[in-house]
């Protein structure tokens, strides 16, 4: 049965594929995702770091109004390719809870919070102070995101879909705008009903390297970046694996070689009689 | 011991002092391996360099983890993020569960179509059983720790299942909460055991190779070795062959974890448990599907309890089970087919977990079984498993065996 030499290999990919099935479980009610070409994907995609300092831009004018990106740290931008100077300057436009000044204390004679201007190992100031703040305007609060990209089905698909799935109030019908009410339509949405409005449009944020400032490049770019913080580090972990791949090959190749040779002495010796036990 | 030491220079001194050279000599350059073992023996090997590197990684996330409910999420992510190649501890450690049990998997399914269960290998097959159970709950309650909501609402699911036990069991489930839900107390003392029990296992595998190292390898014709003719010495020419398949298993493993780390997860569990909002549905890890198919296919969740215990029960009773004195499916025509018929209900089962039972059955976007339900196939398949046990005792009454030579030898030289 020379099938159940080839069956273990066999075996493997099949359970490997069962098991790929969890994941391609339907990601509920919403519409077909618009399926872009990402740079960081496959074996050797790598994140487009002007795309992601971009999306960065949009993060910082538009979704930071709202949304927290509390695993993102400023000297993380570093690995955008923006210097050590230019992080600082970033840092220094936001302020941060200070901490216990001399006197030990965290809050002036007037009751306000004491605050310190931003460095680059800081995180990303929240917009709001906590939960039930955020969930003040909309009755939930807005997700944290930093891990987005990876905790929706579709990542960074998802995003430039939801981001361009929006439909206006005068091209709902008559179901969808009783659907809606008085929050907003996304075709891509689990439920399609969303309390964010359409953050997003032409000419939404002024880019500085004069890449046209479209919707559709905005939200490809939001979400580049989005996936980037997901997953800083997709780029030296894709390196890492292309070297580790490369020697499992070599070495199984040898280590096949050398099988095969420990084994042609086998086959030289039975007429020798007794089976080599030592 | 009045053995003489036939061991030269430090490998003499230390066996004077200390006896681990002869036993290690014994197990590497004195194992009578059977002459016809396939690639399928490499499993075994492979699934034990796993659980190594699974206590090694383990050992290190532990160092970095906070086992707190408002904590254990973000030390997770300060792992991915900022402990120095914390992410590749973590994504070795997380796609290195699913690969141990693709390798034990597969290890299981070689042991049942060559009837390694038989011939005074009752402890041995049950030693594996036992392995099993403690990697499920090793597995399980490592997947709580990283208190995403999958892993929060996954606990709150299983643990849930215990309160089917009559009588006692809400007071079970407290018990084993530590409270009245799922909080604070249990993620901690699932993090204890989920440290401590890795070394249980390490204990049950050491017993599991002595009971076999005791009995000796089986082979694909299911042949006792009947002398030196059948055998060949296991090193150098089986450690050869393991390092050549272990560089082949690891060479798909590597593609998953530095390429696809977040292929065999859910996505939904990037998010922090939230107690508040469950997750659309709540799915297990896929090495758990099968077994959660049996639970969900009986409508009475104590039989469904009992069902899904039972499936792994019935494993460990094979040995009593199959009455027939040939081990090789090989030489079983009947038992043959309802090997592949067992394995492919196992893989369907696997896919019925996944999807939600209201739905039409489907692989892959296809629906292979027209528009029957996801409850029903499971059901069916279900059948079909329990069916492979109940009916193995009756097979050797009409099965007729094919010819079988008589010895190892014999099968590859012509002649015993």
């Amino acid at each position: 049965m020379r099938l159940m030499k080839i069956i273990p290999a066999a075996l493997l990919g099949l359970t490997l594929v069962g098991g790929a099935s969890t994941a391609a479980l339907a990601s509920g009610d919403g519409a077909e995702l618009k399926h872009q070409h990402w740079h960081f994907q496959g074996f050797f995609g790598q994140y487009d770091k002007a795309a992601a300092l971009r999306g960065f831009q949009i993060f910082e004018e538009v979704c930071s109004a709202c949304h927290a990106a509390k695993y993102l740290r400023f000297r993380d931008l570093e690995a955008l390719g923006l210097s050590k100077d230019q992080v600082k300057a970033v840092a220094a436009k936001y302020e941060v809870d200070a901490e216990p000044n001399d006197d030990g204390m965290t809050y002036d004679d007037d009751g306000e919070r004491l605050k310190r201007t931003a460095l680059q190992s800081d995180v990303f100031p929240a917009p709001f102070p906590n939960e039930k703040a955020a969930a003040s305007i909309h009755g939930v609060a807005p997700p944290d995101l930093s891990l987005l990209a990876k905790s929706r089905e579709g990542g960074a698909d998802y995003i430039y879909s939801l981001l361009t799935s929006y439909v206006d109030a005068e091209h709902l019908t008559e179901e969808q705008a009783k659907k809606a009410g008085d929050l907003n339509y996304n075709a891509v949405f689990p439920g399609n009903v969303i309390a964010m409005a359409a953050p997003l449009s032409d000419e939404s944020v002024e880019y500085v390297d004069g890449t046209e400032p479209t919707l559709e490049q905005h939200a490809k770019d939001v979400a580049e970046f989005l996936m980037w913080v997901a997953e800083p580090n997709l780029d030296s972990r894709k390196r890492m694996g292309w070297a580790v791949l490369l020697f499992m090959i070599v070495f199984t190749i040898l280590a096949y070689l050398a099988y095969r040779r420990v084994h042609a002495r086998v086959h030289e010796e039975p007429a020798n009689g007794p089976w080599p036990l030592h | 011991m009045s053995q003489a030491n036939q061991y030269k220079g430090f490998a003499g001194w230390l066996e004077k002092r200390l006896p681990i050279i002869s036993p290690a000599d014994h197990f590497f350059n004195h194992y009578p391996t059977p002459r016809n073992l396939n690639y399928f023996w490499n499993f075994g090997a492979i699934a034990g360099l796993l659980m190594g590197l699974m206590i090694l990684t383990g050992l290190i996330l532990a160092m970095q983890y906070t086992p707190s409910t408002l904590h254990a999420f973000d030390s997770v992510e300060r792992i991915m993020r900022d402990v120095n190649y914390g992410w590749l501890l973590r994504y070795l450690h997380m796609n290195g569960a699913s690969f141990f049990f693709i390798a034990v998997y597969i290890h299981i399914f070689r042991g049942v179509y060559y009837g390694s269960y038989k011939g005074e290998r009752e402890v041995l097959w049950i030693l594996g059983i036992v392995i099993l159970v403690l990697m499920m709950a090793i597995a399980f309650m490592g997947y709580s720790l990283v208190w995403g909501n999958m892993s929060f609402w996954g606990v709150t699911v299983i643990t849930n299942l215990f309160s089917a036990i009559p009588v006692v069991g809400d007071t079970l489930v407290t018990w084993l909460w530590g409270g009245f839900s799922v909080d604070n107390p249990t993620l901690n003392r699932f993090f204890v055991l989920h440290f401590a029990l890795p070394f249980v296992l390490l204990a049950v595998v050491g017993l599991h190779v002595l009971a076999l190292h005791q009995v000796g390898s089986n082979n694909p014709l299911g042949i006792d070795m009947k002398g030196p003719q059948d055998t060949m010495s296991f090193h150098p020419y089986f450690t050869m062959e393991k390092l050549f398949f272990i560089g082949l298993f690891f060479t798909i493993y590597f593609l998953v974890v530095f390429f696809a780390p977040n292929m065999l997860g859910e996505a939904i569990n990037y998010e922090p448990a939230n107690p508040l909002s469950t997750p659309e549905h709540i799915v297990p890890e896929w090495y758990f599907l099968p077994f959660y198919a049996i639970l969900r296919s009986i409508p009475d969740k104590l039989g469904g309890v009992i069902a899904m215990g039972g499936a792994i029960v019935a494993l460990g009773l094979l040995p009593w089970l199959d009455r027939s004195p040939i081990r090789s499916a090989r030489f079983r025509p009947v038992f043959q087919i309802m090997v592949f018929v067992f394995v492919i209900a196992c893989i369907i089962l696997g896919f019925v977990g996944a999807q939600v039972p209201a739905d039409a059955f489907q692989i892959y976007g296809v629906q292979v079984f027209g528009s029957l339900s996801v409850l029903r196939t499971g059901q069916i398949f279900t059948a079909i498993y329990f069916g492979f046990f109940v009916l193995l005792p009756f097979v050797p009454l009409f099965e007729r065996p094919r010819k079988m030579p008589r010895s190892i030898a014999e099968a590859i030289d012509g002649h015993a």
